[in-house]
């Protein structure tokens, strides 16, 4: 009989690190989801014990709670709009953008495409004061446009779609050009629908960005109505009395979109993600 | 339908690279031309500059009669079959074949005759439904000359349509396409590196290098009669064996050529036909035999022969190809050490490496070059 060849040393050392970390990754969620099924008073008290991953009693006083003391639908819709224009824009202008240097011809668009990639570093936080000059001229604070505009073009998305787009047989365009389509139904007939994987890795890395925009809102909106859910949770936060399963149930609603989100795309943000080279 | 034209066309690349240079070429309408060449010299390029798929750097290539330097490859009528195929992933074959239809913004009711009529032609009616990914590399070859086919262009462009085929598909394929062609009547242009489909398949064939046309000419012509040394060793499988000799007179007075160590005599039907080989006396020369100019030595007969060694056999059924060595002479040695050449004897021959052989060469089919590879003289017909 032939022998089975030992495991290497290394692989269940591998995995019980990963285990360690997935552990790691999911405690918080996990302390959450239980934390806002149970009442407050045993919140804090349990949370030092194995028991505050265990919900031994179940309500859903908190999630009522939520409804009760803010405009979680005001807050929750808020998000949703802005970070569904965004998305969608942006899917449009930055896969427009990502093919114009991929594959079409014309002057400067090589330094152009320098200064995207260089835009690709510059962090929100370098630039928020002057953008906030920029959008008080316009008179845009205390509106959805200023929480939208300015981050439909994103280098990052164009960055992406440019790494996809020269992916694609350069012979499927030159084909649909022959066929009589020119560059624009080229782009809409022939490449947008084979490159799904692009536009579902962008569509879900952009909305996940935009849900948890925090600073910006901040910055350029005070009225409650139009601000999205990370400022609802920071009010919320410091709204008395400090109702700690409220804070949970807050949080349980304002990630399930996103959890909701990322199992819809899966496959195709994996494959996304394996085809346009991005590394965590 | 229509004729094509390129007039002095040339393509020159950012780099500096001339992929096609000074290209005049005229293609009757219904013609098929063939362009042939090794990798590398412009026939892609050429076939591209005329989809309109790169931008013409001089020149000008009319279709009949029109200049369509600026016009845009949608707007051109010319239909192309590319090497890999290109058909739409995401689309059935109806899909890919209905594509061209709706650009030109055919009514339902034309679409649907125009694709009924050549998946029926081409034999894909059952496969109307299916996606390229699902169907095998012939399948999608028929597919890819539907969609050429159905928009009913004025040229049709082929780009190493068969490349991607094994040889018994190639064949096959091959015959269709020429089938087709006939029966459509429309003027194709095809591109190959391979001179048996070039021979096999065009009216007439171009023969490029490093961009420029070295001869067009029908396929007998261009075996025939072949312009230059690359023309007469590119056509021919194997191609013609060349070799540098001198023509001199002997001590007799008789004229004779300087083949390795031998020297063989020519005779006077061989002087009446070259009769610019006087002209050559004494002065470096290429000669030319194509591999059917041999055959065996056998008896010992006062006819011209040369002996060889034997470096390898390729016995085919039906003839047996020898390649064989020939001594160089000695003030040749520090260049060459041995002269290759290829021969095509007829049936199976007991021939093995390291054999000893005597062939009998054909003198009235030598070629004469000068030695800038340019044809001096044809043989007599055989």
């Amino acid at each position: 009989m032939k022998e089975s060849t030992p495991l290497p040393f290394w692989v269940p050392f591998s995995y019980t690190v990963l285990v360690l970390l997935a552990v790691l990754y999911i405690a918080p969620i996990i302390f959450m989801l239980v934390g806002s099924l149970k009442p407050d008073d045993r919140i804090l008290v349990e949370a030092g014990s194995i028991k505050a991953f265990w919900p031994d009693s179940t309500s859903l006083q908190n999630y009522s709670d939520v409804f009760r003391r803010v405009d979680f639908g005001r807050y929750m819709f808020n998000s949703l709009f802005i970070a569904t224009m965004i998305v969608a824009w942006g899917l449009v202008l930055n896969s427009l953008a990502g093919y114009a240097f991929a594959r079409l011809r014309w002057r400067g668009r090589d330094v152009i495409f320098a200064m995207v990639v260089v835009m690709m570093i510059i962090p929100l936080e370098a630039i928020a004061v002057p953008l906030f000059y920029q959008v008080t001229l316009l008179g845009w604070r205390d509106t959805y446009i200023v929480q939208i505009v300015p981050f439909i073009a994103n280098s990052f998305s164009i960055y992406l779609f440019y790494t996809f787009f020269l992916g694609l047989p350069k012979e499927l365009e030159e084909a649909a050009h022959v066929d009589g389509a020119g560059v624009l139904r080229t782009f809409l007939v022939v490449i947008a629908p084979n490159a799904k994987p692009a536009f579902a890795t962008v569509a879900v890395l952009t909305f996940l960005t935009q849900w948890g925009s925090f600073l910006w809102p901040l910055m350029v909106t005070t009225a409650e109505a139009v601000r999205p859910l990370p400022l609802g949770l920071a009010a919320f936060h410091t709204l008395p009395p400090l109702q700690w399963g409220d804070i949970f149930a807050f949080g349980v609603m304002m990630v399930a979109p996103i959890l909701v989100l990322f199992v819809v795309f899966q496959g195709w943000f994996v494959r996304g993600v394996a085809s346009t080279g991005i590394k965590g | 339908m229509a004729s094509v034209a390129f007039q002095q066309v040339s393509k020159i690349y950012p780099d500096g690279t001339r992929a096609v240079a000074d290209l005049n070429l005229k293609i009757d309408d219904g013609q098929l031309m063939v362009l042939v060449g090794p990798s590398g010299c412009g026939k892609s390029t050429a076939l591209r500059l005329l989809a309109g798929l790169e931008d013409i750097t001089e020149g000008e290539i009319l279709v009949d009669g029109r200049v369509i330097n600026e016009t845009r490859p949608q707007e051109r009528n010319i239909a192309m079959v590319f090497q890999n195929y290109a058909l739409y992933p995401h689309m059935t074959i109806r899909g890919n074949l209905e594509f061209p239809l709706k650009m030109m913004k055919l009514s339902k009711h034309q679409m649907d005759a125009r694709v009924r009529e050549a998946a029926s032609l081409l034999g894909l009616t059952e496969l109307m439904d299916r996606r390229p990914r699902e169907l095998s590399g012939g399948q999608r070859q028929r597919v890819a000359m539907g969609r050429a086919i159905v928009r009913n262009p004025v040229v049709f462009l082929m780009d190493e349509p068969l490349s991607n085929l094994d040889a018994k598909l190639r064949i096959q394929i091959r015959s269709d396409i020429a089938a087709l062609q006939k029966r459509m009547g429309t003027t194709t242009i095809y591109v190959t590196h391979d001179q048996l489909e070039a021979m096999t398949l065009g009216d007439r064939v171009a023969v490029l290098r490093k961009g420029k046309l070295q001869q067009v000419a029908s396929p007998q012509e261009l075996y025939d009669n072949p312009s230059n040394t690359f023309v007469a060793t590119f056509i021919g499988n194997p191609g013609m064996n060349i070799f540098e000799s001198t023509l001199r007179h002997r001590a007799d007075g008789k004229l004779c050529m300087d083949f390795g160590q031998e020297s063989l005599p020519m005779d006077a039907s061989v002087l009446k036909q070259h009769k610019q080989v006087k002209s050559c006396v004494d002065k470096p020369l290429l000669v030319g035999f194509r591999p059917e100019a041999f055959s065996l030595q056998e008896g010992s007969t006062e006819c011209s022969h040369i002996q060889v060694t034997v470096t390898s056999v390729e016995p085919l059924g039906h003839e047996t190809l020898v390649y064989c060595d020939i001594p160089a002479k000695a003030s040749n040695a520090d260049r060459k050490t041995t002269i290759k050449l290829v021969a095509r004897l007829t049936g199976h021959k007991a021939i093995k490496p390291g054999d000893s052989l005597k062939l009998k060469v054909a003198m009235r089919q030598v070629y004469l070059f000068d030695e800038n590879g340019k044809q001096r003289g044809t043989p007599l017909s055989p």
